[in-house]
């Protein structure tokens, strides 16, 4: 099972509380610079996981900067 | 039937304000206002022992409701930062009060799941051994253990206190708990060196996860529809947390109040202090009670009201 751009940001539009224009989301530029804070992070990791039955560990984490990476990584790992 | 008749709470007057924390921790008002919810942070008298400020919500209580010191035979003390390791904290407070010597007193260690806990073991506990005036005391000044150079604490945490009265009057008497316990997660949320650690993400996702799941199970355990009940009160870990629970359960926010902007996260206590005031709303029949964290532990609680 692959995970596409498009699967990734279903789920991120999926995910609680998110205060960002999903629309607006550019998957190769880093969250932070995108107004998405830590919390939202932790928003939207905690959604990944459930979709993908997979745990990211927290020194993956701070790697995992944008949705393309997030792809890379459920993509290096599934 | 025991239950609750009354609560008293005692949150100290000096506070300090996360507006003052926002070049520290490169914060914004919007992130402290609606992420984080806390504005300000309550703390304790540096002199202040925690049986100091059980004893303040005592005396909260003691103004509200008309019962007789006397006659009090249980007295629980929920903390994890006791006056000493040894004596027991509500051994202390015993003395402080001067009570009864028939009186039953002991601490309960748990932290954000201890009221519900508290009130669990305290029933039983009157129940099983015709006990008639129970005292039901939270109280966790966190302010002693935090490192104030933390954001992911500092921000957060707050010192209150509250004092439930537990007797054969009730106004809420309360139905099948369920309780749990993750302790592979120990290390998430603990205090070494006398400095609480906690690992923000990983108590997040457990409350996310674990929270919501528990409730519908509370649900089926009590034959309840969550559509119906009147309130929810959870405990006040953050708003951001809040929000991602009521939002998994589909709650109205309405019903499920975050109030702990002007005080904080103030452990054990968020439930009562909240309690406090939908015990005078003779709207609210029935309240959902749940509290998690520090353990992992959890443990959620229907009530309903029996009178006025």
């Amino acid at each position: 099972m692959k995970a596409t751009l498009e699967d990734v940001l279903s789920i991120i539009e999926s995910a609680e509380n998110l205060t960002i224009n999903l629309k607006e989301l550019i998957a190769d530029k880093p969250f932070v610079d995108q107004g998405i804070d830590s919390l939202d992070r932790m928003s939207i990791f905690l959604n990944i996981e459930d979709a993908y039955g997979v745990k990211i560990p927290d020194e993956e984490i701070d790697t995992l900067i944008s949705v393309e990476k997030i792809v890379e990584y459920l993509n290096s790992t599934l | 039937m025991i239950g609750i008749e009354a609560i008293g709470v005692y949150i100290p007057e000096t506070r300090v304000s996360n507006y003052s924390k926002k070049a520290q921790f490169n914060l914004d008002d919007y992130f402290i206002e609606e992420k984080l919810g806390v504005t300000h942070v309550a703390v304790k008298g540096a002199s202040d022992q925690t049986s100091d400020m059980a004893i303040r919500a005592f005396e909260a209580l003691s103004r509200k409701s008309d019962f007789d010191k006397a006659k009090i035979d249980c007295l629980i003390i929920v903390t994890q930062n006791p006056d000493y390791n040894l004596p027991h904290t509500s051994a202390i407070m015993h003395g402080k009060l001067d009570l009864s010597s028939n009186c039953a007193c002991f601490d309960i260690s748990l932290g954000c799941s201890g009221f519900v806990y508290g009130l669990s073991l305290i029933e039983s506990f009157m129940q099983r051994n015709d006990l008639h005036h129970g005292i039901l005391i939270t109280a966790d000044p966190y302010s002693t253990i935090l490192d104030q150079n933390d954001k992911n604490t500092s921000l957060l945490f707050g010192d209150a206190a509250t004092a439930t009265l537990v007797n054969r009057n009730p106004r809420f008497t309360s139905g099948k708990y369920t309780f749990g316990t993750s302790g592979k997660g120990y290390s998430e949320l603990i205090c070494k060196d006398n400095i609480l650690f906690m690992n923000g993400r990983s108590i997040f996702d457990f409350a996310a996860r674990q929270v919501p799941a528990d409730i519908k199970l509370l649900m089926e355990q009590n034959g309840q529809n969550i559509e119906l009940i009147d309130k929810f009160v959870f405990h006040q870990g953050s708003k951001y947390i809040h929000q991602t629970i009521i939002s998994r359960l589909k709650i109205d926010p309405q019903k499920a109040p975050f109030a702990a902007r002007e005080y904080g996260n103030t452990v054990s206590s968020s439930i009562p202090i909240l309690l406090e005031k939908e015990l005078e709303d003779t709207s609210v029949n029935t309240i959902v009670i749940c509290g998690f964290g520090v353990g992992l532990s959890w443990a959620s609680g229907i009530l309903f009201r029996t009178s006025n």
